[in-house]
């Protein structure tokens, strides 16, 4: 057994908590090696440290707070026993729990195509037809005419170029 | 013939509140130990221990008494620090107020008392789940299966943690080792 695992061992062994074999095997290898006997003796030295370590009595009245807690904890947790799942629960019940879930599923997409429609139906994206989308510079769409006079070679300039039709030509 | 924890358990699980209490009053010491040696500050610890308790109370009609009671409560005591210690900015060893009960217990003698303010500060500089191992071996004097059950970790794992964390407090308390 190698040093390294040995080590990791020792404290398991100083408390007895090690399978007999492995705590004779160790035994046996602190005989010969030095420095796993030193690391045992830190380690020793370090628990003997912690004993007598002070400890603060628990605070006054700690039961007595945590006994005022405890009912509106109780309480809590009986509302805020999910409606959801007294509801869901019911459902499992009388058998209606797909059908609820098929509900619910077509309930949003119901509401994603309403929501959608209103992007899609915008006037400004329906009066310009798709031949027409070819011709019209984005500038004039997305309100971006300030652009136009940027200095060539700017940033602003760079924009213009890549978003527009007319794709480097002159504007 | 006093109830055992167990017992008290299911008791707790049917809304019986004089049950919960008598668990409180059995195990609000340990709580309040394991609470107090991480965290170092008195309200903190108490805010922990609590809602430890409180946390049972929540999980009472699923508690299962596959393990004891005790090595539960560490489980729940022991996640609350670890909490506690992602929530909070860590507190430099320097911002703990002198603790004034401590400086008026019988170990009046100065050199115990630097000790163990060095001990406190050295296992307070750990990392999270270091300090909290060492305070589950050294002061709860768990054994290693102990302690894996209640940071949910392996023996393994636990030997290596520990032997980090011996590391770091032989060095911070490198004096200590010379005397």
């Amino acid at each position: 057994m190698r040093c390294q695992n040995i080590k990791q061992k020792l404290d398991r062994y100083i408390q007895g908590d090690l399978p007999e074999p492995m705590s004779r095997r160790i035994e046996r290898h602190l005989h010969k090696c030095r420095n796993c006997a030193d690391t045992l003796s830190r380690i020793n030295k370090l628990e003997g440290l912690f004993e007598d370590t002070p400890l603060p009595p628990v605070p006054e009245g700690f039961s007595e707070r945590l006994m005022q807690l405890a009912p509106q904890r109780q309480y809590l947790q009986q509302v805020s026993e999910p409606a959801v799942r007294r509801l869901w629960a019911w459902f499992d019940r009388t058998g209606l729990k797909k059908s609820a879930a098929a509900a619910v599923l077509v309930l949003g997409l119901a509401i994603g195509m309403l929501m959608g429609r209103d992007t899609w139906q915008s006037p400004a994206i329906q009066s310009v037809g798709k031949s027409q989308m070819a011709q019209v510079e984005p500038t004039d769409i997305y309100n971006l005419d300030y652009l136009t006079d940027a200095p060539k070679g700017s940033l602003a300039d760079a924009y213009l170029t890549l978003v527009s039709t007319t794709n480097g030509r002159e504007r | 013939m006093s109830l055992s924890d167990e017992q008290l358990m299911i008791a707790v699980s049917k809304g019986n509140v004089e049950a919960f209490e008598q668990i409180v009053v059995r195990y609000q010491r340990l709580a309040w130990r394991i609470a107090y040696r991480y965290i170092g500050n008195y309200s903190d610890a108490e805010e922990i221990a609590q809602e430890a308790f409180l946390k049972i109370l929540d999980s009472a009609k699923s508690y299962r008494p596959s393990a004891k009671f005790g090595t539960y409560l560490y489980k729940v005591v022991a996640n609350l620090c670890l909490d506690h210690s992602r929530k909070k900015r860590p507190q430099l060893a320097d911002e703990f107020p002198a603790d004034k009960e401590l400086t008026e217990t019988p170990y009046s003698n100065l050199q115990i008392q630097e000790r163990n303010q060095a001990i406190q500060l050295a296992v307070e500089s750990l990392p999270a789940r270091q300090r909290l191992a060492i305070i589950l071996r050294y002061y709860e004097n768990l054994s290693y299966d102990q302690i894996a059950a209640a940071m949910d970790t392996s023996v393994k794992a636990t030997e290596r943690l520990l032997a980090r964390a011996r590391k770091k407090l032989e060095r911070s308390l490198a004096d200590f080792f010379k005397k």
